[in-house]
């Protein structure tokens, strides 16, 4: 196998790929998803296991998998099954790299179209096409169901304009994966990530400002908000429930588990630093997500509506927050406009930045193991992807959306991550694989991680995979609590996901027989 | 719900560690030798 990776496409500068890399960590989970996690779990006493997480399993992934993504460049693969076929030289471990392929696949299918509402959202703010006179939470509701086509009148008749906002978005995507690794993803991130910080910025000084919007109210207060956040409550420090919660938002936040940041490394060299670039990557995600994510939503929340409606809304998941809750908030605010085109094209770039990154496994997948153009492999996944989103979008409410998202972006990433780290830190070998991350680097990591890596890591995978095969995944599989009507559905949603997976299998077999093939030829 | 000591101490706690982290990082970057670039323009 040839360790000659100088045909391969080449990042432009550490700062774009950092910033790419971060990009693709960094979306619409560090706004909605951690200021609700951070509340319910404790407030600030939720820090404490979070930063634990961040050291002893958010970090150590982050290293792995930046390790596996150069080393497998090495020998010209962008992807998890070529990775892994180099990591441990066995016949079954170019399959086990299908994971990597399935799930980056699978979720790029639905995140693609609940990005494509956020534009849709920002252009929405700026033309105050959701504004009304009394807003709550039920015509704020019935908004997003029109626009989403679940129910008609409340501002759209017919799911057209979301279908064509979606387009639009899926269009944006794969011009930039076409236009490759310079000049497409990085140049993206150049300009998404500056301006998510600067929106963001904007949008927490605003917050920051607010004091109490209605004086009649006191206790409605942004600085409530902020107490509601970070004041701890200890006694939830001996729930495992609260540990583990941060174990998994580390595990989401970072974008760990998905292949994508392996196939960003794989475009490295050699003697690229990756020690100091991951470690900045997962430093910049934490800013996103600790400072400017835990400072918008929710303490704006509590300002307007108060503690114990927040906690129901926040309860409600991150969608109600951030679909339902904000737009009542930006009619309220002067210049709401303004400040409610900042935050859907905020969460936009952050969403952008992350469905590209899914995209590049399978492109480099079709390009390195198969020999096509990036063109072609550009065009191939569009059409793939483009036809399986129909019944995203379609079947919405049947939570076809959902059983992709338990499936592909939350099990499975787990699953994925526990693979790569017992065969990068195990079968491959945790002395090879610890001089492999620090070679090149421009830090020296600490020993005690090579340990962390061999040991704690999959050990706390285990548990967070044991758990929720026990508290979930078989309750979510017998499909408990499930209402009749959306069992065709869900059964559609698992077949399709199936059909990927066996798709992507036989891709790989194939690809290997070619090789064989053209190697016996030779 | 008043923010309070301990609140605030865990706010400014959280912050430090990701400000501090982050700018760590960044300082690294900007002063090693390799800086922006990557190994193909070190030649």
């Amino acid at each position: 196998m040839s360790q000659d990776n100088s045909s391969r496409e080449q990042w432009g500068s550490r700062i774009g790929l950092i910033l790419a890399v971060a990009g693709n960590a960094i979306g619409l989970g560090n706004f909605l998803r951690f200021p609700v996690q951070a509340a319910q779990n404790g407030g600030g006493a939720f820090m404490i296991p979070y930063f634990v997480a961040f050291l002893l399993l958010g970090i150590p992934l982050m290293w792995i998998e930046w390790g596996i993504g150069r080393y497998g460049g090495k020998f010209k693969h962008g992807s998890a099954p070529g990775m892994f076929d180099v990591l441990w030289n066995h016949k079954l471990s170019k399959y086990l790299g299908a994971t990597g392929l399935f799930i980056s696949l699978t979720i790029m299918i639905y995140y693609t179209y609940i990005e494509s509402w956020t534009l849709g959202y920002s252009i929405f703010s700026i033309f105050k096409m959701y504004f009304v006179e009394t807003p709550n939470f039920e015509n704020m509701k019935g908004f997003l169901h029109s626009y989403q086509g679940i129910q008609q009148g409340n501002g759209f008749d017919s799911i057209a304009t979301a279908y064509v906002i979606m387009l639009v978005t899926f269009f944006i995507n794969f011009f930039v994966l076409y236009k490759g690794i310079s000049a497409g993803i990085e140049k993206l991130a150049k300009v998404a990530m500056p301006l998510l910080f600067i929106f963001a910025v904007i949008l927490v000084v605003r917050v920051f400002t607010l004091g109490t919007p209605d004086p009649s109210k006191p206790e409605y207060s942004v600085w409530n908000g902020f107490a509601f956040i970070w004041n701890p409550d200890f006694s939830k420090l001996n729930d495992p429930k609260i540990w583990l919660a941060a174990a998994g938002q580390i595990f989401f936040t970072l974008s760990v588990g998905m292949g994508t940041i392996h196939a960003y490394a794989s475009y490295l060299k050699p003697k690229d630093d990756i020690a100091l670039s991951g470690l900045s990557t997962a430093a910049t995600n934490e800013f996103a997500e600790v400072v400017l994510g835990g400072s918008i939503a929710i303490p704006v929340a509590v300002a307007f509506f108060g503690v114990a409606t927040t906690q129901e809304v926040a309860q409600g998941g991150a969608f109600n927050l951030g679909f339902v809750s904000m737009p009542i908030i930006f009619q309220k605010l002067p210049l709401g406009e303004v400040f409610g085109f900042l935050w859907f094209l905020l969460l936009f770039f952050a969403g952008i930045t992350s469905s590209v990154a899914m995209g590049q496994p399978i492109i480099a997948f079709l390009e390195d193991e198969f020999g096509f153009s990036r063109k072609k492999a550009t065009i191939i996944l569009a059409a793939f992807v483009l036809i399986c989103v129909q019944f995203v979008v379609f079947f919405l409410e049947f939570g076809f959306l959902d059983e992709m998202d338990y499936w592909a972006g939350t099990f499975g990433l787990v699953v994925f991550a526990l693979i790569e780290t017992i065969l990068f830190m195990w079968v491959f070998g945790a002395d090879k694989a610890f001089a492999e991350i620090n070679s090149g680097g421009d830090i020296k990591i600490p020993v005690i991680f090579k340990y962390i890596m061999k040991y704690v890591t999959p050990t706390i995978l285990l548990i967070i995979m044991i758990w929720w095969l026990i508290n979930d995944a078989i309750p979510t599989l017998m499909m408990k609590g499930v209402p009749d009507e959306k069992i065709p559905y869900i059964l559609g949603a698992r077949f399709m996901m199936l059909l990927i997976l066996g798709l992507i299998l036989f891709m790989i077999h194939l690809a290997w027989k070619n090789k064989q093939i053209s190697k016996v030829e030779a | 719900m008043d923010l309070t000591t301990s609140g605030i101490i865990f706010w400014i706690f959280g912050w430090s560690v990701v400000i501090g982290l982050v700018s760590f990082c960044f300082y690294k970057i900007l002063t090693n030798k390799r800086g922006n670039k990557l190994e193909k323009n070190l030649n």
